[in-house]
């Protein structure tokens, strides 16, 4: 199975062809500003490179749908929506929680990732490891997504489980621990999704069953609108009226 | 056989794709509005446009081919809006056209929004030659342009502060009346005596075509506040909505004629497209032809569905490239939030 990746939530995006579980072809780069001019052009090169085109398809399409960063989602998002439907070919939407939890070492049993969703909270998600039924292979899975939460909240449901921080806010949430951080690990904190990871998460995923509607796929917000908050009204979802 | 374009726009509140062809024909247009979404607000949310225009793009596009019978492979080009607009929300019509375009291999053109906007009026009257000038007005735009061939165009000059639509929406808000402000007014203006209030014609110094609603705006609220805008409360009850409606009105409607049939004169031109949200405007509109009467121009006004946003603009400007022979865009179209027309 061929898969096209797209990694655009986090400060380094990236996409890449996955042949049969193996990378045949990846690009980086930086995802501020200006991506919507970066991520198309590197999509045609990677498809180049792994010798796809419009009439040689891959099988499939997997892409971060955060949470994130909003723009790069939307971008990548929209991106992947335009290929899956000119192909007419699945697209699978991976959580950047899933892929952020695949950082972590082996070994680790009870991972919690965790990014900085700024305004002193952050946004995180529990997984423990479980051996895939369909694949027979150790993978994670979701057991609890707090979502938006403080770091102080964050390490009272932690509590006294071992567990391994993954993510861009997992130092913050060690120091809240203080010197009771025994049982926290830390993976490197700068660490964001590795197009990669999202690939082979997404054919998982798509092994599994699981296919999105390409159509109406949406990214995970981390919040909502800002005048949404301030009013505390929600707007109906899809209220677009044609 | 005709070659057909689909057309994608997103720069703004509206999700819209179309398709027409070479001889601008339209075999489809959907439009999916966000409006109330926003009106809660009372004004476009650029965050929650970005959202709704991701959620709805795909099923924008697969209602404009299947309205007009088609399917991707009937389609020779794709037209999208790269600007102006809400960036957030361009990068959706952008990104999604551009996957489009690799999964496809039909080649591309990144449309100015303001181009599409004029070419609206070629659309409505096939007779039009050029040179002509335009006036863009709308929420976002209130502009001046000489338009000499396809993509040439030239800025003749633009408001220095809000656009015209922008100056309906916030007095429409002082009057409490609904958002978006253009219908409302327009309807509550109806019964009121545009001579009521004098408000003023927006001058801008040194620029004698350049136009400016901020003063007018302002000059609203302290009528409404009392001159010394001490009044924290605007008490409606004082005044007549429908006059002060009128009488605003007729204000932006006079600073839109007096410098355009200026603007006319000047470079000497003899044919008017009037495009954008505003021209939806029934008092412009009766004001334009009465005018353009009078000084011998003829005046191309839009319908309605033409002059909101709308993706047939798009895609009748880009078949109409695809007609002059232009080469397609290559992919990684930087969308941006200003017109390349802007000076």
């Amino acid at each position: 199975m061929i898969v096209l990746a797209i990694e655009t939530a986090g400060p380094v995006g990236g996409v890449a062809i996955i042949a049969s579980g193996r990378l045949t072809s990846k690009i980086e780069f930086q995802t501020q500003g200006q991506l919507g001019a970066r991520l198309t052009p590197a999509i045609d090169k990677v498809m180049k490179e792994a010798g796809l085109s419009h009439d040689v398809p891959p099988d499939m399409i997997t892409v971060d749908i955060g949470p994130g960063s909003y723009t790069g989602i939307r971008v990548g998002l929209a991106a992947a929506k335009g290929l899956a439907f000119g192909w007419q070919r699945p697209l699978v939407g991976v959580s950047s929680m899933n892929a952020l939890a695949e950082e972590a070492p082996e070994g680790s049993e009870k991972v919690v990732t965790v990014i900085d969703a700024r305004k002193g909270e952050v946004y995180a998600s529990i997984f423990d490891r479980v051996k895939d039924p369909a694949t027979n292979l150790m993978a994670w899975r979701l057991v609890f997504s707090p979502g938006i939460i403080s770091p102080v909240k964050l390490a009272e449901k932690i509590g006294d489980d071992q567990v391994t921080l993954v993510g861009n806010a997992a130092n913050t949430i060690r120091q809240v621990f203080g010197k009771n951080a025994k049982n926290v690990e830390v993976v490197d904190t700068q660490v964001w999704p590795d197009v990669e990871k999202i690939g082979q998460l997404g054919s998982r995923l798509y092994q599994r069953g699981r296919l999105d509607d390409a159509l109406s796929l949406t990214p995970v917000y981390m919040r909502p609108t800002a005048p949404e908050m301030a009013t505390g009204r929600k707007r109906k979802r899809s209220t677009s009226k044609i | 056989m005709t070659k057909l374009v689909l057309g994608i726009e997103s720069s703004c509140d509206e999700t819209a794709a179309a398709v027409v062809d070479e001889d601008q024909n339209v075999l489809s247009s959907v439009v999916a509005t966000q409006v109330e979404a926003h009106a809660e607000f009372g004004g476009v949310v650029p965050d929650l446009a970005a959202r709704m225009h991701t959620e709805a793009i795909g099923g924008v596009v697969t209602k404009a081919l299947k309205d007009a019978e088609l399917e991707l492979k009937d389609i020779s080009t794709i037209a999208v809006t790269q600007m102006p607009g809400l960036i957030g929300s361009l990068l959706v019509g952008v990104s999604f056209a551009e996957g489009l375009s690799l999964s496809t291999g039909l080649p591309l053109y990144g449309i100015d929004h303001i181009e599409g906007h004029i070419w609206s009026g070629f659309m409505q009257d096939p007779s039009l030659t050029w040179p002509l000038m335009a006036l863009v007005v709308s929420g976002g735009h209130t502009a001046l342009y000489r338009y000499d061939g396809l993509g040439q165009i030239t800025m003749i000059s633009r408001t220095v502060d809000d656009a015209a639509g922008e100056a309906f929406d916030k007095v429409a808000a002082l009057l409490k009346l609904s958002y978006p402000g253009g219908p409302s007014v327009q309807k509550a203006a109806e019964t009121g005596n545009p001579k009521a209030f004098k408000f003023p014609r927006g001058q801008v110094k040194k620029k004698p075509l350049h136009f400016s609603f901020s003063g007018l705006k302002t000059s609203v609220l302290y009528t409404l506040k009392g001159q010394d805008g001490l009044r924290s409360d605007i008490n409606l009850e004082n005044y007549s909505v429908p006059d002060v409606a009128a009488s605003f009105q007729e204000a932006v409607v006079d600073a839109l004629i007096s410098k355009t049939f200026k603007a006319l004169e000047a470079e000497k031109l003899k044919t008017l497209i009037v495009c954008g949200g505003v021209a939806a405007n029934s008092r412009l509109r009766e004001r334009l032809q009465e005018r353009g009467e009078k000084r011998r121009i003829k005046v191309v006004v839009p319908p309605l569905k033409l002059c909101t946003d709308n993706a047939m603009m798009i895609a009748g400007l880009g078949a109409a490239y695809l007609k002059e022979g232009r080469a397609p865009d290559s992919i990684g179209l930087d969308a941006k939030a200003r017109s390349s027309l802007s000076r």
